[in-house]
């Protein structure tokens, strides 16, 4: 084939140009470190690099999101393990000022160091974290859980979450209801009708609720000279003025009843009717404590002072339970939180690999490609010079 | 003799004189190599023979293939479009590639941000973080707005100048055709160097737009585009001229003549054709796609914000303006609120357990389904939804103002059940206008019987529930819910769709126009081969024809020694 002169200048010309732009091209990568300089040198790797840089950011954000979940529950759980502490304290005090070797004055030292540890219980229940809110208020996180010791809660019953994952939330705390206020039992005799002289108390401090109630009435007919009708009969308690101070275990009276001993004393009357009663209720556990307290102070727990009886153990033994719960239920939330980051940290790692993969120049490869270049473009510089040399005019 | 010596001096100067003209235009574009063609002069009749006479020039020949010439030019326009468009493509490409432009990594900043803000509700600095990150985010479509117009108006002033371009060598032709007529009509020969002229200015009009020419019998050629719209019929021409576009003022359109009819969608390869069809395939592609990932936006998060309260007790309202009138683009989305105070993180609705349930049962919010109409977060709820457990039936009554429906729950097999509230068949009377509750609660545990719930407003009566994150929680939700699109797309893929798109695009025209030039420069040599100047070839040339000059030199010398041998016999 005929080749003109412009053509075969052009050729030359057009043979290192296209060279210097791959050797370019090579060298933006390396300088970079990317393979990828804009989304049309791969449209489908481009697109795949957009969503896995938003997964990977979002599962960064998961993670961020877990350590933030992780330190408020750590926080919360601070303050609940410092409670039960405290509750502890507080059962062994109660049980030290049950004991009947206790006088009016040991009763009163304990009953100044328990409301100690009650004020102090009750400052924790208004703990705040480090943006100044209260933790155990719910969603109102401006407004103290509980404004005094015998106040009710002021907060609501609702629960933040944060997302630790796709799909997955935790909570970040419990309202302070469901941890401060417990089942509140008392079992009290009580006179239903008849005459002040006559009375039935609970002679000694029984963790058996009794529900529903035991009626005594009296009955002149009893055998052999009148006395109480249990429930209505057919179990009866013989008794006159003369049997003062009788104690019974009514367990023992008749084996379905429970396990409570009571004193009859005074002089019955013919209308009289005793009830007798555990009423139960929810209240908070400054309140119980406080309602004990006094009690000590004023030297009446009594098997009949309920709640300020044995009832107080069980009340206090119903509010740990409460708060132990919760701790229990954070203990959960933080394996959750630890389960879900190895999750999120795996899936992490596998998406900045992939990146990687797509993103990331392989050195090696690109650094024999630009020195390969060099030499094509030395080449074809010298072809150009040498060609461009000939001519027959050399030779006229 | 001398005759026949003289004919051969004057045909071999000619040949010379072709061969430096050649040579002189080496570099010439568009020329084509010239060559003499000689022929026997008519000899003359003597004695019965004929005797030759010597040697003329018939013609000056141009060597010349109109079919390569031809594909040379369509190869041209095509190689031209594609590299036009490209190199437009390409701009776009790495504007929506850019990680400091791209949307990809505004929305992730933005919804990260709504995610912090979550874990600390009462945060004054976690919220202005938010409004930080989604300004940026605005500003983000704004500037991607404001590119992509700039190419738009790069495009028009790039039509214009070719335009201009496409006149002046429309008006070239022309005169060249008059030229033409009028050196072919004087002398037998073509005027092979103003041939040459029309033919490089013909392929100069074909890197502008693609040509059919027409040759006349006259000598002129008739250059036409498009669907046949004459730019040159013989020595006249018609211009082309830009017009706005009827809808849109900002874009300009291609009209024949001075008319104002819009021709562009006839118009193909060459610049022009590339720009036109780059602005109709990637900028205006990409601008809508651009318009109504912001407009989508707006309206989501628009509508989630709205069913919150802020900290202030005051209801969401709006997150991002405008709404409606302008309808919002990516040119106007801005933030509509500036006080971190008022970014609505808290829920509207607040869950009451009644405290003598006996039951463990619970009941939660899910969402407020922000679309409905007219859900005023201030006064929703005033009157209270109440849930009631019924052990017998198992089944939950709502009761709202009356009005009743029933939900079954068997807490064996339902716990952790969500139910639509908007599907139920009543309560509806006056809870939105005459719409159902939207929301959507999730119901778990064992309930005992009579249980009951009660969710009532959580601003009425004064808003207190500053640490509630549940709106602030639905609002980075929507980051990975599909609700583009008709719930096909999530915000990101949008974006990903429209990158993809242009990507490939642009790399489709990349390829294109490598596979042009390829075959662009394999015509060109072809062309080259057959109309190239080969120096070589000419010095070759030069040495023949100089050597004939020679020879017919020493004709004359022998006719003038054979002349004086005549004369000095005498």
């Amino acid at each position: 084939m005929r080749i003109s002169t412009s053509q075969i200048f052009d050729q030359g010309l057009t043979a290192m140009l296209n060279k210097q732009t791959e050797l370019s091209q090579t060298q933006l990568q390396v300088s970079t470190g990317k393979k990828i300089l804009s989304p049309s040198d791969d449209p489908a790797a481009s697109v795949e690099m957009l969503n896995l840089q938003r997964e990977f950011s979002l599962t960064e954000q998961y993670l961020d999101n877990a350590t933030k979940a992780e330190n408020k529950q750590v926080v919360e759980e601070g303050v609940l393990s410092s409670a039960t502490d405290m509750l502890q304290r507080i059962r062994e005090l109660a049980i030290q000022g049950l004991s009947d070797t206790n006088g009016p004055n040991q009763r009163k030292a304990i009953a100044a160091e328990m409301n100690q540890l009650n004020e102090q219980l009750f400052l924790l229940s208004n703990s705040k974290d480090a943006n100044g809110d209260y933790l155990f208020s719910g969603f109102q996180s401006n407004t103290p859980p509980y404004a005094t010791i015998s106040g009710t809660y002021q907060g609501d019953e609702g629960q933040r979450s944060m997302k630790i994952g796709a799909g997955v939330t935790i909570e970040t705390n419990d309202p302070g209801n469901a941890i401060f206020e417990a089942r509140h039992i008392s079992t009290e005799s009580t006179k239903v009708a008849g005459s002040a002289d006559s009375n039935i108390a609970i002679s000694n401090s029984s963790t058996t609720e009794i529900n529903p109630a035991i009626t005594f009435t009296y009955n002149a007919a009893i055998v052999p000279s009148g006395g109480y009708d249990v429930n209505g009969g057919p179990t009866t308690i013989p008794y006159t003025a003369a049997d003062a101070g009788l104690n019974i275990d009514l367990n023992t009276l008749d084996p379905s009843l429970p396990n409570v001993s009571v004193t009859l004393t005074g002089t019955p009357s013919a209308t009289d009717s005793f009830s007798l009663t555990t009423t139960s209720s929810v209240q908070t556990m400054f309140n119980t404590i406080d309602q004990f307290v006094k009690a000590l102070e004023a030297d009446q727990v009594g098997p009949n002072n309920g709640p300020n009886n044995g009832d107080f153990l069980t009340n206090i033994d119903a509010s740990m339970d409460n708060v132990l719960n919760t701790q229990a239920k954070i203990g959960t939330r933080v394996n959750s939180i630890d389960y879900q980051r190895d999750i999120n940290e795996g899936l992490s790692f596998t998406n900045e690999k992939m990146l990687s993969e797509i993103r990331d120049l392989d050195y090696a490869e690109a650094i024999s490609r630009l020195s390969l270049q060099m030499t094509g473009l030395e080449a074809a510089q010298q072809t150009f010079t040498r060609v461009q040399g000939l001519s027959l005019f050399n030779y006229l | 003799m001398l005759s026949i010596g003289t004919s051969a001096l004057t045909t071999s100067q000619g040949a010379l004189s072709t061969t430096s003209h050649n040579i002189a235009n080496v570099n010439t574009e568009g020329y084509s190599r010239q060559r003499v063609e000689q022929a026997t002069r008519i000899p003359n009749g003597a004695g019965g023979q004929y005797f030759g006479s010597g040697v003329e020039v018939e013609s000056v020949k141009r060597l010349y293939d109109s079919f390569l010439s031809n594909q040379v030019r369509t190869f041209t326009s095509q190689e031209q479009q594609l590299a036009t468009f490209s190199s437009f493509a390409k701009q776009v490409d790495n504007l929506l590639g850019s990680p400091e432009l791209s949307l990809s990594s505004g929305l992730q900043g933005f919804f990260d941000s709504v995610q912090s803000l979550a874990d600390d509700p009462t945060s004054i600095s976690a919220r202005q973080a938010m409004l930080t990150e989604a300004d940026t985010l605005a500003k983000r479509f704004n500037t991607l707005d404001t590119q992509l117009d700039a190419y738009n108006r790069q495009v028009n002033l790039n039509l214009e100048s070719t335009v201009d371009e496409v006149n002046l060598l429309s008006k070239g032709i022309a005169e060249l055709n008059q030229v033409i007529i009028e050196a072919s009509g004087s002398v037998s020969g073509s005027p092979n160097d103003l041939l040459d002229q029309r033919d490089q200015l013909i392929n100069q009009l074909s890197s502008l737009v693609s040509v059919t020419i027409v040759q006349e019998s006259s000598g002129a050629q008739n250059v036409f585009i498009g669907n046949g719209q004459a730019l040159v019929v013989g020595t006249s021409y018609t211009g082309l001229s830009t017009v706005p576009n009827q809808t849109d003022s900002t874009r300009l359109e291609l009209s024949y003549g001075n008319g104002s009819v819009n021709i562009s969608s006839q118009i193909t390869g060459g610049k022009l054709g590339g720009l036109l069809s780059v602005r109709q395939d990637v900028i205006d592609p990409a601008r809508a796609e651009i318009d109504s990932l912001a407009a989508g936006m707006v309206t989501t998060i628009n509508e989630q914000h709205s069913v919150g309260i802020t900290l202030d007790g005051n209801a969401g309202g709006n997150f991002f303006e405008p709404t409606g009138t302008p309808t919002p683009d990516a040119g106007n989305i801005r933030l509509a609120i500036i006080d971190p105070r008022d970014i609505a993180v808290a829920s509207a609705v607040a869950t009451t357990t009644t405290a003598s349930n006996t039951g463990t049962a619970t009941l939660a919010l899910n969402s407020v389904d922000g679309s409905a109409v007219g859900f005023d977060p201030l006064t929703a709820l005033n009157t209270p939804l109440t849930f009631t457990y019924d052990a017998t039936a198992k089944t939950y009554t709502v009761n709202y103002a009356g009005d009743t429906a029933t939900i079954s729950y068997d807490p064996a097999t339902d716990s952790g059940k969500t139910i639509d509230l908007s599907a139920l068949g009543a309560p509806h009377t006056d809870f939105v206008g005459a719409t159902k509750p939207p929301l959507t609660i999730t119901l778990s545990g064992v309930p005992g019987n009579t249980d009951s719930f009660t969710m009532t407003n959580s601003a009425a009566g004064g808003f207190t529930s500053v640490g509630d994150n549940r709106n602030a929680l639905a609002l980075a939700e929507l980051q990975v819910s599909k609700v583009l699109n008709g719930g096909t797309e999530s915000f990101g893929d949008s974006y990903g769709i429209l990158v993809a798109n242009v990507a490939t695009r642009t790399h489709q025209a990349d390829v294109g126009q490598q596979t042009q030039q390829g075959l662009l420069d394999q015509t060109n040599s072809r062309y080259q081969s057959v109309s190239g100047v080969n120096m070589d070839e000419e010095a070759a040339d030069l040495i023949k024809y100089q050597q004939a000059y020679q020879a017919a030199s020493q004709i004359i010398t022998v006719s003038n020694t054979v002349f004086n041998a005549l004369i000095n016999a005498f």
